[in-house]
């Protein structure tokens, strides 16, 4: 009966009155037949219940309390003597006792009922929450359903996005005071729940941390104090608010990353269709040029560029960096290479210079250069002739004398605004070959770390330099697979090799 | 990467250390782009703890150099570590920037 009014007591016992009334009867019933000539109960001096009815007790009534009870008495209107007071103390215990069962009976159902109200309203907002598939929602339900299960009169949901906060309530009364101190509370009580009092209300805090970096919280305000059950509640429903914020964040990195994969996915198409497709044969050559791409979308090209009145050219070049970024102006550099070649720009030092100042500030805007290889075979007099913007690994090999590095006397595109790089040239005998590859060949590393290498690429050239231009650029791509072993390609893979055959080869 | 900021003789002194790819261009870039104003666009770059530099590293480099340029300064590189000596070498980015063994030097050399 802890903490209840007198009213409430009042209406109890009446309760009990009424539903024990058969039992007081009887006991009346014995009393008056010992010869009283009134049974009554007693509140104060009030008679909730007397037999006969309506009759009131006299001044020298015997009176016993019911124990433990306040103000309950039982009186009984006959001469006072022990074995009368002996068994009128029996009837008071007796009558004490079913009172407290009563009244326990009664608590257990109301908290049975509470229960039962606090799980439809955790399914409710379960149900509601399936339906929300963003943060915003999904806070501004939060708020709303647990404020309808707990009378509060605001409900408060914030998370802490890096700088941001995202915040719904129910009432106005949000202030970045109250903000910060419901922040405060998490971090410094980690998940206990006490009740605060602010401003002559109540506060109640839990956590709604999604992640950590995300911190959230659940603010309950009130006028009175919130009992355990209640904070039982909360708790379950910051529960519930968790997983189901944690679902949407998930639910929105996903669809991110789906769009950025078709973004990627788009990319890659495009540069695939963009690689050439077939190679105009020219008389004394046998040209092959391939390019296996890495997971992610990167920067690697080469071309072959024919037109009318020009000895056809092949061109390799890799962009500074990976990615979109990347992708994209190597398209722009595959582009700017076929516009230049015209009747004045024929050679291929010319094309790197035409096209360094076509690209210069666009690649100076982007922040990015790319190295560029140009050759150029001319049937007539077997001379290769080539230009090289920082572009590495280029080797040619000589028969009987072995392979070296061609090295780029010129920096690559977009470093500055003029390209200083010259042709150089190369009388091809039959049998020699030029090997120009990307990074992802040298690169390449195994599982120890190991790149590789240059000497390594030099080497596998020189010993299977009686192949084809095709059946070389397999072996090379497969050595490097086989060095990298179950370590995964991170780079490009491009190569164009031009070898040097017989005057009757086509 | 390690990024510490100095001066001497009236150049700032860009110290890097560790590992520089792609992932830590993006400090670079940002501080190149805030910091290089007219009365202060001498840089020199102390590579002597760098290990390793990537494409994307060395068009950081790259922008800082054009940005010195804009406001009539330069950047220079100091203490190259032979590997990356050896990617200046094959992409001639060693035509494109003056390369000093000792940073003091180079910062004199404006």
């Amino acid at each position: 009966m802890y903490g209840e009014t007198q009213v409430d007591l009042a209406t109890e016992y009446e309760v009990f009155v009424h539903n024990y009334r058969s039992v007081l009867e009887s006991m009346a019933q014995r009393w008056l037949l010992e010869g009283a000539s009134i049974f009554a109960v007693l509140h104060g001096s009030h008679a909730l219940y007397s037999f006969p009815a309506n009759t009131l007790p006299q001044m020298n009534s015997v009176i016993i309390p019911l124990p433990n009870l306040q103000w309950l008495f039982l009186s009984v209107d006959i001469q006072d003597t022990s074995i009368v007071r002996s068994r009128l103390g029996t009837d008071a215990l007796l009558l004490a006792h079913l009172v407290t069962l009563e009244s326990e009976l009664d608590n257990m159902t109301q908290e049975l009922i509470t229960i039962q109200d606090q799980q439809l309203g955790l399914y409710e907002l379960n149900r509601a929450l399936d339906q929300c598939v963003e943060l915003h929602t999904s806070l501004a339900v939060i708020a709303r359903i647990s404020q309808r299960l707990t009378n509060a009169h605001n409900v408060i949901t914030a998370l802490q996005i890096d700088e941001r906060y995202v915040v719904e309530q129910t009432g106005s009364e949000l202030s970045p005071h109250l903000l910060r101190i419901a922040f405060r509370t998490n971090e410094q009580e980690g998940r206990s729940l006490q009740p605060m009092l602010l401003d002559g209300g109540y506060m109640l805090c839990a956590p709604l941390e999604i992640q950590t970096g995300i911190p959230g919280v659940i603010v309950f305000l009130r006028s009175h104090e919130f009992m355990s059950p209640e904070i039982k509640l909360v708790h379950a429903i910051a529960e519930q608010g968790r997983t189901h914020l944690r679902n949407v964040m998930l639910h929105e990195e996903q669809i991110a990353q789906a769009r950025l994969q078709t973004e990627v996915d788009l990319a890659r198409r495009v540069q695939t269709r963009l690689l050439p497709r077939r190679l105009v044969p020219q008389t004394g050559v046998d040209i092959f040029g391939a390019s296996r791409a890495a997971n992610e979308v990167g920067g690697d090209f080469f071309d072959y560029i024919v037109k009318p009145g020009v000895a056809p050219l092949q061109v390799i070049g890799d962009v500074a960096g990976k990615g979109l970024h990347a992708a994209m102006v190597m398209t722009m550099t595959r582009t700017a290479m076929r516009s230049a070649i015209c009747t004045e720009v024929q050679s291929p030092a010319d094309l790197l210079r035409q096209v360094n100042v076509d690209l210069y500030d666009d690649l100076t805007e982007l922040g990015l250069f790319t190295t560029a290889f140009v050759a150029c075979y001319q049937t007539s007099d077997r001379v290769l002739t080539y230009a090289n913007a920082g572009h590495s690994p280029v080797v040619y090999y000589k028969p009987g004398e072995g392979a070296y590095m061609l090295e780029a006397d010129a920096t690559p595109l977009g470093i500055l605004p003029t390209c200083f790089c010259d042709n150089h040239s190369l009388t091809m005998s039959v049998g020699s070959i030029l090997v120009a590859a990307t990074d992802g060949f040298v690169e390449a590393e195994n599982a120890e770390g190991v790149q590789f290498g240059y000497n390594r690429f030099i080497s596998e050239i020189e010993a299977h330099a009686y192949l084809g231009a095709e059946a070389l650029t397999e072996h090379l791509f497969s050595a490097v697979n086989a060095y990298r072993g179950a370590m995964p390609q991170s780079d490009d893979q491009t190569i164009v090799i031009i070898k040097r055959t017989d005057d009757e080869y086509v | 990467m390690n990024t510490e900021f100095g001066s001497l003789n009236g150049a700032t002194i860009l110290t890097l250390n560790g590992r520089f790819d792609a992932f830590e261009t993006a400090p670079v870039i940002e501080w190149f782009d805030k910091n290089i104003k007219a009365d202060n666009a001498h840089v020199v770059v102390d590579l002597s703890g760098v290990n390793f530099l990537d494409s994307a590293a060395l068009a950081s480099l790259v922008k800082g150099m054009k940005r010195c340029r804009e406001f009539q300064g330069d950047l220079f590189l100091s203490g190259l570590q032979q590997p990356v000596r050896i990617i200046f070498e094959l992409t001639r980015l060693d035509k494109a920037f003056r390369i000093f063994t000792d940073t003091a030097e180079a910062s004199t050399s404006f």
